[in-house]
This record gives structure tokens, C-alpha cells and sequence, in this order.
């Protein structure tokens, strides 16, 4: 078997830098983020991916961030950014970009596809936009991408959170509930969503809502061509809990390297 | 320097500032990525008006008028 030692790690977060400072006791690392400056989620200044990137650079790992990876074919990545395309070699490709919520064909919700219904990541763009969803909103889920949404839902609006949900703080004139527990089953509307079906112990439930928002049950988000399902020369480093602290989502990291030299050195 | 938007919240380090064709040219770097910021001469009013308190841009206009006043009466006098 061919032990790797030449790495590519996509992603900059802390998954992506814990990997690439690992991997760089086995070998040449380069990293691709395609964000001007390595953090992801977590942002660059926080405690845990500041002191990564330090130690990423004092075990000489290429920090490059501001392009993006496209393709991923035959040991070779494809990267493009400002003034720059540029084929990279490497034996392995180890993949960190993050996760997103599932979408309703995944979970799976039954129902139309009719207006009012959003996955977590549009409803944050949305919102962010200014666009009203809804006045009473079902919020799926909890974690990143819920809590993200939750804080740029406008005053006057209510929202019912669904799932396994901690109590949050809404923004000021926004009113929740907590329906703990409960799951989204079937969404109900034909033109616009009317109500949320959820199920909790076997029991269904009918939550009248103008407006479903999912944005639990984090899937790995893979957007390079060619890594996008599992591949025997491709690592995944994407934990999908929906909370986790900085220093398990680095540990997870460190974890997958050393099992993935673990086996190679099999 | 932080420079927050909806793609994300970056740390710009400002390298030079200056100004020419009638514009405040910043230059940096935000991340990796080159970058300036032009703000026209015409564009700062109204920016430093925003920055300032009503009751700060009164106060200044009414100091200004004071001054004003007094410069005025000097001359006569002279």
C-alpha cells in the first residue's frame, strides 16, 4: 500500500487546521480555505483557530486561503482564485467543509414543496436580506444554523421552536415556544405552508405556522467535484453533532489523522 | 481592523492611506485578498454627519456662530 505523504486539507476551520497540523508530522501539507482567512464558522479571531494557525505555520503547513477547490481527480485538486488555476498534487485529499442542515428530501418531510418552506442556510440569507419569512415561524432543529436564523428574525414574529432545543434568547420582540421533542413529519399548504406535522413518542401533533425553517440534523457538506461521495483517497473530517465545542471539533480532527495513518501504516 | 458583511467577518490590515482625484484612498489587505476602500470628498459630510449626535452637530454649529460673532465684533473694533 502507498503511504501517503503529500496532503491536501480543504476547509480552514478548526476541523480543516487540526488536520493539517496533525498530517504535517506525516508529511507536506497545504491547505485551501476558500474564505480570505482560515476560521470558517468559528471566525479568525477565535482562541482555539488562532492558536492552530500558529502552530499550522511553525510546522510549516501552507496556509492557503482566498481559493477555492473545484475538482478532485486523479491525485490532483484544482484550484482557483485571484489571478490564479492551478492544478495541485497530492496523495490524498483530506475534506473539511463543514456541514450543513438537510434538506427536506433527506430528513425526510412529506408534503409540497410550497412557499414558506426553507432549509436553515437560505432562511439566514433571507433574513439577512431583510425578507420576511413568515409571522409564525417553525424553527427545526438547534445548533449552529438555528441559531443563526433565530437571531435575525424580526420583532413581531413568533417562533416555535421544534426538536431537541436548549432555551434560547430571542431577539427583543420576538416571542418562542418550545415544542421539545417533537420532529417535523409532513408539511401542510398548498399555495403556502399553513401548519408543521410534527411526531414526539409515536404521537402526532399539528403546529399552525406560515412558515418551516430546518435547520437541524447537519449533513456534511461536500462541493468538490470528484470528493463528493465517498473515495479511497479522500478523508472526510466533518463531524455532524449539532453542538460542539471548538475543542472536540479539533479533537474529532486529530482523531481521523491518526486513524487514517493508523490504517495506512496496516 | 474588522470588516464584517454577509460572507463573513474578516480582519483588514490598513498599509497606506492617501488621497488622490479628490478621494480618500485606503489600501490593505482584508485576509488574503488585496483591497481599498475610496470615500469621494463630497461622500465625508455626510459619513462624519452620521458619526456625530445631533445634539454634538448643534452644539458645534452654535460654537461655530459664536466664534463667528466674535471674530466679527473684533473687526469692527479694530
Amino acid at each position: 500500500m502507498v503511504v501517503s505523504d503529500r496532503f491536501i486539507v480543504v476547509g480552514g476551520g478548526i476541523a480543516g487546521l487540526a488536520a493539517a497540523s496533525a498530517l504535517a508530522e506525516h508529511g507536506d501539507v497545504r491547505l485551501i480555505e476558500r474564505l480570505p482567512a482560515a476560521g470558517g464558522t468559528w471566525e479568525f479571531d477565535h482562541p482555539v483557530v488562532e492558536r492552530l494557525v500558529v502552530e499550522c505555520r511553525r510546522r510549516d503547513v501552507r496556509l492557503e486561503c482566498g481559493d477555492t477547490a473545484l475538482r478532485w481527480v486523479d491525485h490532483r485538486l484544482l484550484v482557483i482564485g485571484p489571478g490564479r488555476r492551478e492544478w495541485v498534487d497530492a496523495d490524498r485529499l483530506v475534506f473539511a467543509g463543514g456541514t450543513r442542515p438537510a434538506t427536506p428530501a433527506e430528513l425526510p418531510v412529506l408534503g409540497c414543496r410550497t412557499a414558506g418552506l426553507f432549509v436553515g442556510t437560505v432562511a439566514h440569507h433571507l433574513l439577512e436580506g431583510r425578507v420576511d419569512l413568515g409571522r409564525r415561524i417553525a424553527l427545526c432543529g438547534t445548533g449552529y444554523w438555528a441559531d443563526l436564523v433565530l437571531k435575525d428574525v424580526p420583532a413581531g414574529t413568533h417562533v416555535t421552536l421544534v426538536g431537541d432545543c436548549s432555551t434560547p434568547r430571542p431577539p427583543r420582540g420576538v416571542s418562542i415556544d418550545l415544542w421539545r421533542g417533537h420532529r417535523p413529519v409532513e408539511v401542510i399548504g398548498r399555495d403556502r405552508v399553513e401548519s408543521l406535522v410534527t411526531e414526539v413518542a409515536g404521537q402526532r401533533a399539528t403546529l399552525p405556522c406560515d412558515a418551516v425553517v430546518l435547520a437541524g440534523d447537519l449533513r456534511p457538506l461536500r462541493n468538490v467535484d470528484g470528493a463528493i461521495v465517498d473515495a479511497p483517497d479522500v478523508t472526510y473530517v466533518q463531524p455532524t453533532a449539532a453542538t460542539l465545542t471548538a475543542q472536540a471539533v479539533e479533537d474529532h480532527a486529530r482523531k481521523a489523522v491518526s486513524a487514517l495513518m493508523a490504517k495506512e501504516a496496516r | 481592523m474588522i470588516i464584517n458583511s454577509p460572507v463573513g467577518r474578516f480582519p483588514f490590515q490598513a498599509n497606506s492611506i492617501g488621497v488622490r482625484d479628490g478621494r480618500v484612498r485606503l489600501e490593505g489587505a482584508m485576509g488574503t485578498w488585496p483591497t481599498s476602500v475610496e470615500v469621494q470628498v463630497s461622500e465625508l459630510p455626510r459619513v462624519i454627519g452620521r458619526l456625530l449626535p445631533l445634539g454634538a452637530i448643534a452644539k458645534a454649529a452654535g460654537a461655530a456662530a459664536v466664534v463667528a460673532i466674535v471674530a466679527r465684533r473684533r473687526r469692527r473694533h479694530a
